[in-house]
């Protein structure tokens, strides 16, 4: 099928030059699972940020006069409540959306973190060989470390001083992508070391290095570009273990504090009220829903910015 | 269909006739489940329930409580009391007998020299024993025969019955344990796991926090019981799965404090393999109000200390407010269920020492607004929290992580911000909340926050300790690393005078008295203790177990001997 | 090859001694503290007495120096004693359990069976469902089974196993009863009804987790079946005339194992930590579970013992890993 589908682009490059991220698009394009996910992400997006503005039940409030509440508790799905509501009768349609930005930033800022360490680190080592090898002894320590415990352990330790700086939401949101981004930038380390090896002895590096160029600009205008790829590729499964992680820490009850829901503290206080299992459906579906088109783009992504695969 | 109509009445003729044809061992197997599982079987080296409990099936005082909380009988010919001569007229001396022939269940005798042994091996300075104050102000016990054990105090005590009555303080076997003094005690982990014992059961096999089988003690007292031959203590899961294994599918017989929502109670018990007991004991969930000022740009080491009142918490009209915001029946309803009822008062049993305080069940809204009003507290800027002074109404409330209490915090929130007070919610891990680690901001006894809300009780039946812990030198601070159990820093010289009455009081229709006009003033009087709900015991018994009996006063396996199986 | 084998295990130590001081202060410095265990009821003064009989007062430094020593002294020589019944430990403080005073190493023994069982059935089955998979749908990549086969395992892989857990046991457990709800880990296998019991309490973590594992390893299969397939050597072999079974099983197939291989041997320190989710989620009282258990007691000596189990299994799996490399593939030397 793809072989088909590829044949007119090439036709396209011998016609006229295009630029490699025009490439890379068109390729992307054709996986069908990426552009799918692609989509679904795009809405899960829509839905968490643009949602409140026109949906706005109630997420973290309880209703103070208790007759109604009890009322309200434990709904089925309705025109009022999409979703039903919870224990203590929030929409939980409402409650979705507030944790899905939480569950969402976790994700991307710590990917963020991540990323940015593991590129650090990886830069540093593959480009200077005096600090390669404690760089790396240092990736093969953290590599080693249990890490679900150390997350949680993490959480313990520094969770209390950064609640007490910078209030209980946000400090809990620094200390969660601390944690994650902390133990989870070994891999792209990794990837940026080995690719930046291979770049370092290239000719266009020699060149440059010929004419004098200081190492900053070697490493930001010919080496950083150079692994951006597979660079790409590791953030966005970066993303889904960050979101998974998160939902992890707060599913065994050490994330965000309770009325500040994320979809992992959702499926946890769900899991409390198993006469209801549409309430543990609904977050589990989410967390699903977004790590699986993460993931799908991530593949896509791979695919694209693979040359020999692109070529094809 | 018809088979189950045919098992319930059998279940009702069965249920009707005590099983006076018991032979032991006759009923097979019976599987118990404790979803805590137990850790150790010495509780002298851990004070958890679950361990407790577990170890009751072997180990025994020398006398119990039975469901009412009256002491009962176990090694002993009778309960010694002034009346029968067994404690001196002066409250200093208690002679217990032990009934002749006893037997451990490896054979050899049971003697008072055991007793004596067992209050060496928890008075030892390098033990850590965990039930060492039950045998404070004993200064010498003496055995005189091999039956008599003679217990003398420091001073007149009018409650003798915590050395050797019920779970937590059981006789242990010297010659099992003699090497186990002290430092040592922690190592000896056959002893701990396998403890040798008087009990219906015996440890068959025991695996850490996973399961211990048992099976019946041959030299057991009773020949004809207990019912069950074998008997399986199994571990792990959480309270619904415990809930479930017994009532919905039918896996186990008994399943303790299987805690769970109304609605699951209510589904589950449909499903109709078994019934929840449920039992009240002592244990009141509350809000603690603090009386010293929280405020975190106070000087470390000055922050929640007498040093600084409370800027409104002082005021005791916003306290009674508070109090009369909360609905608390709605509280048990979500929460608890049939295993809660809403109560006012700090001691809710025994019955006796109860006070009748019914004010703040009913929630009046109404009147806790007027009241802020009338101390001056209102809102004038229009932002829906009330100020005075500049100063605002803002609370910050603290519990633990677990979610009945998160619950709880949402609705109370609510229910706050209804009378113009605004709520910030902090929940922190139980294992620093509970941990009293004096680095540690967020433990209870610091208590950085305005109120707070957890669960405590008391061992045994009288309540004095329980009530001692609020005299003003028992405050925590700085000075005794935040040790003290006056959480809420609540200091009367009227209330020290109290306690110390009580204290010297033997009349048991005096001290109840006393406890009442005690649990009273912190209560009523001056809402420092915001009492919420009484928190009972919910366990799952299977139908086909029969003779369960739920007792709060002491362990719930306190009669496992007198279980069997209803065919 | 041996002389690289043995400097990197040189290198491990080192390595392993720096890895044993982070746990243990990352460990040791956490603000909990196992008093909160004890309940309320218990007087202040009787509960520093029996914080100070767990030896918690004690300086950082000599703590951690007496855990490194029973490590590895006193603890294998327990071993070697229970092994041949000699008398060497002589009675030497072991690491002992702060809230069930167990000696450490007995406690992981106990709970090993059950984790070995299940999360190791979990991984040799994934490892069975996954290679043919990932082989066929690199084999014919792009067609309907590859196209399916892909979405199975993306799911698989992207649906955390909490939540497959708890679909499955409300699903089949609570509406179908088709499961017992508690595992036992006192069940002895030795007639056939044991057998079915047994499988029958194993079936949902085994599904579960090998779903997952199954789905990461296809992934990996498939990946480097493609890059395998479209190699010159697999074209000489066809235009050899060799049949496409031949070509794909024996050429293909062993050309792409090399780093499925290594990946199933990284997996494996993993079967010893026992997944701490699943346990969690299926009640089975295995390392995962004692180790979040610990953590939630702050039972520091058992934390830190399995943190770092675990961690020396990890770097001795990826050593394991890099020879196996070398053996596997001729083309790479490490000396």
């Amino acid at each position: 099928m793809t072989d088909a589908t590829a044949a007119p682009a090439i036709l396209d490059r011998e016609d006229a030059p295009r630029s490699l991220w025009r490439d890379v698009w068109d390729q992307f394009r054709m996986h069908r699972g990426a552009t799918i996910g692609l989509w679904v992400l795009a809405s899960l997006l829509i839905f968490v940020l643009i949602g409140p503005l026109f949906w706005t039940a109630e997420p973290i409030k309880v209703n103070p006069n208790t007759a109604e509440m009890f009322k309200s508790r434990n709904l089925s799905p309705s025109w009022s409540n999409p979703l039903g509501t919870d224990q203590v009768g929030r929409d939980i349609m409402a409650r979705l959306m507030l944790g899905g930005k939480v569950s969402l930033a976790v994700g991307f800022v710590a990917m963020a973190v991540a990323v940015f360490l593991g590129t650090l680190i990886g830069l540093l080592s593959g480009y200077f060989r005096r600090l390669d090898g404690a760089l790396m002894r240092l990736t093969d320590l953290f590599l080693s470390l249990p890490l679900l415990p150390l997350i949680l352990v993490l959480t313990f330790l520094y969770g209390p001083a950064l609640k007490e700086a910078f209030g209980p939401n946000l400090g809990t949101f620094f200390i969660l992508i601390m944690a994650i981004g902390l133990t989870s930038w070994m891999h792209v380390a990794r990837i940026v070391r080995g690719q930046v090896l291979a770049v370092k002895e290239r000719e266009f590096v020699l060149a440059a290095r010929s004419i004098g160029t200081p190492a900053r600009r070697i490493i930001s205008r010919h080496i950083l570009p150079n692994v951006l790829a597979p660079v790409m590729v590791a953030a966005a499964l970066g993303v889904a273990n960050a979101i998974i992680t998160e939902s992890v820490v707060s599913f065994l009850g050490q994330g965000f504090q309770s009325d500040f829901s994320t979809w992992g503290s959702m499926l946890n206080s769900a899991y409390y009220n198993q006469t209801y299992p549409m309430q543990m459906v609904w977050p589990g579906l989410a967390i699903s829903l977004t790590v699986l088109s993460v993931n799908y783009v991530g593949d896509g992504l791979r695919d694209a910015l693979d040359p020999r695969i692109r070529g094809r | 269909m018809k088979l189950r109509t045919a098992l319930m009445g059998a279940v009702a003729a069965l249920g009707l006739a005590p099983a006076a044809f018991a032979e032991r061992g006759a009923d097979g197997h019976v599987n118990v489940l404790y979803w805590q599982a137990p850790s150790i079987l010495n509780p002298y080296l851990s004070s958890g329930t679950k361990d407790v409990e577990t170890a009751s099936l072997i180990l025994e005082g020398l006398a119990g409580f039975d469901e009412k909380g009256v002491v009962i009988p176990r090694l002993v010919e009778s309960v010694p009391t002034v009346e029968n001569g067994g404690i001196t007229e002066d409250l200093t001396q208690i002679t217990w007998k032990l009934k002749p022939g006893l037997l451990w269940s490896d054979g050899t005798p049971v003697t008072s020299a055991d007793a004596k042994f067992t209050w060496e091996y928890c008075t030892h300075p390098e033990g850590g024993c965990a039930q060492a104050a039950r045998y404070e102000g004993i200064t010498a016990i003496e055995t005189p025969d091999e039956l008599t054990i003679v217990i003398k105090f420091s001073g007149p005590k009018p409650n003798p019955y915590q050395a050797f009555v019920g779970g937590t303080s059981p006789i242990l076997q010297a010659a099992q344990f003699a090497n186990c003094l002290g430092a040592a005690a922690s190592t000896c982990s056959d002893q701990n796991f396998k403890p040798i014992g008087t009990g219906p059961f015996m440890v068959k096999d025991f695996k850490v926090n996973d399961v211990v089988e048992l099976e019946a003690n041959p030299n057991y007292r009773d020949p004809a019981k207990p019912a069950f031959a074998t008997m399986t203590v199994k571990g792990g899961g959480d309270a619904q799965a415990a809930a479930r294994a017994v009532l919905e599918t039918g896996e186990f017989d008994y399943a303790w404090n299987t805690q769970i929502n109304p609605e699951m109670q209510t589904q589950m018990a449909a499903a109709g393999k078994g019934v929840l007991l449920n039992g009240f004991g002592t244990l009141v969930e509350r809000i603690e109000m603090n009386m010293t000022n929280p405020d975190p740009n106070l000087p470390e080491g000055e922050r929640s200390t007498v040093k600084h009142p409370h800027p409104f918490l002082s005021d005791i009209n916003v306290r009674k407010a508070l109090s009369m915001a909360i609905d608390r029946q709605v509280l048990v309803d979500v929460g608890y269920g049939a295993a809660g009822r809403a109560t006012c008062n700090l001691v809710p049993a025994p019955e006796m020492f109860a006070s009748p305080n019914t004010d703040c069940l009913t929630q009046d809204v109404e009147g806790a607004k007027a009241l802020l009003e009338e101390s001056g507290w209102v809102d004038s800027d229009g932002d829906g929290v009330r100020e005075k002074d500049g100063m605002k109404l803002k609370v910050l409330y603290q519990t633990s992580v677990n979610p009945v209490r998160q619950d709880f915090q949402a609705i109370i929130k609510s229910f706050w911000n209804e009378i113009g007070v605004e709520v910030e919610l902090k929940q922190v891990d139980a294992s620093v909340f509970f941990g009293g680690d004096a680095a540690s901001p967020d433990t209870f006894q610091k208590f950085y926050a305005d109120v707070e809300m957890y669960a405590n009780n008391f061992d045994g039946t009288d309540p004095e300790p329980y009530l001692a812990q609020y005299k003003c030198d028992k405050i925590p601070g700085p000075e005794n690393q935040w040790q003290g159990e006056n959480i809420n820093r609540f200091c009367d010289p009227a209330y020290d005078a109290l306690v110390d009455e009580l204290s010297k009081t033997a009349d048991m229709a005096k001290r109840a008295e006393i406890a009442i006009r005690l649990n009273e003033m912190l209560t009523k009087d001056s809402y420092v203790v915001v009492p919420l709900v009484d928190r009972g015991r919910l366990s799952a018994a299977s139908n086909t177990l029969g003779g369960v009996v739920l007792n709060t006063w002491d362990t719930e396996l306190w009669n496992a001997q007198d279980w069997f199986r209803i065919k | 090859m041996l002389t690289y084998t043995l400097r990197r295990l040189l290198v491990a130590i080192p390595t392993l001694l720096l890895i044993s001081l982070v746990i243990f202060l990352l460990v040791d410095l956490a603000p909990g503290s196992p008093a909160s265990e004890i309940p309320l009821t218990v007087p202040p003064e009787v509960k520093a007495k029996m914080i100070e009989a767990m030896g918690i007062n004690e300086p950082v430094h000599i703590r951690y120096l007496l855990w490194l020593k029973q490590f590895f002294w006193t603890e294998p020589l327990y071993a070697i004693d229970a092994a041949f019944g000699t008398n060497y430990a002589d009675g030497a403080p072991r690491i002992i359990s702060y809230s069930s005073k167990v000696p450490v190493m007995d406690y992981i023994g106990e709970r090993l069976p059950q984790t070995l069982i299940v999360i190791g059935t979990a991984y040799v089955v994934a490892i069975l469902i996954a290679l043919p998979i990932g082989i066929y749908s690199a084999y014919r990549q792009y067609s309907w089974f590859d196209q399916v086969g892909t979405f199975v395992s993306m799911v698989g892989y992207s649906v955390p196993t909490f939540f497959t857990g708890l679909l499955a046991i409300i699903i089949f457990t609570t509406w179908l009863g088709w499961f017992p709800s508690i595992y036992n880990t006192s069940l002895e296998v030795v007639d056939w009804e044991t057998f079915k019991q047994q499988v029958r309490q194993m079936f949902l973590p085994v599904a579960v987790l090998a779903l997952f594992n199954a789905a990461e390893l296809s992934r990996y299969t498939r990946s480097a079946m493609l890059e395998n397939l479209s190699q010159d050597y697999a074209r000489t072999a066809r235009a050899k005339g060799l049949s496409e079974r031949t070509v794909v099983l024996k050429h293909v197939l062993r050309n792409s194992m090399i780093p499925v291989i290594t990946v199933i041997t990284l997996g494996l320190p993993a079967v010893f930590a026992g997944a701490i989710v699943t346990e969690q989620v299926f009640k089975i009282n295995g390392i995962g579970a004692a180790l979040i258990g610990a953590i939630h007691v702050n039972d520091l000596p058992v934390v830190q013992t399995i943190a770092f189990i675990t961690a020396i299994l990890i770097v001795l799996f990826n050593l394991v890993a890099d020879i196996l490399y070398g053996i596997l593939d001729p083309r790479i030397r490490y000396d």
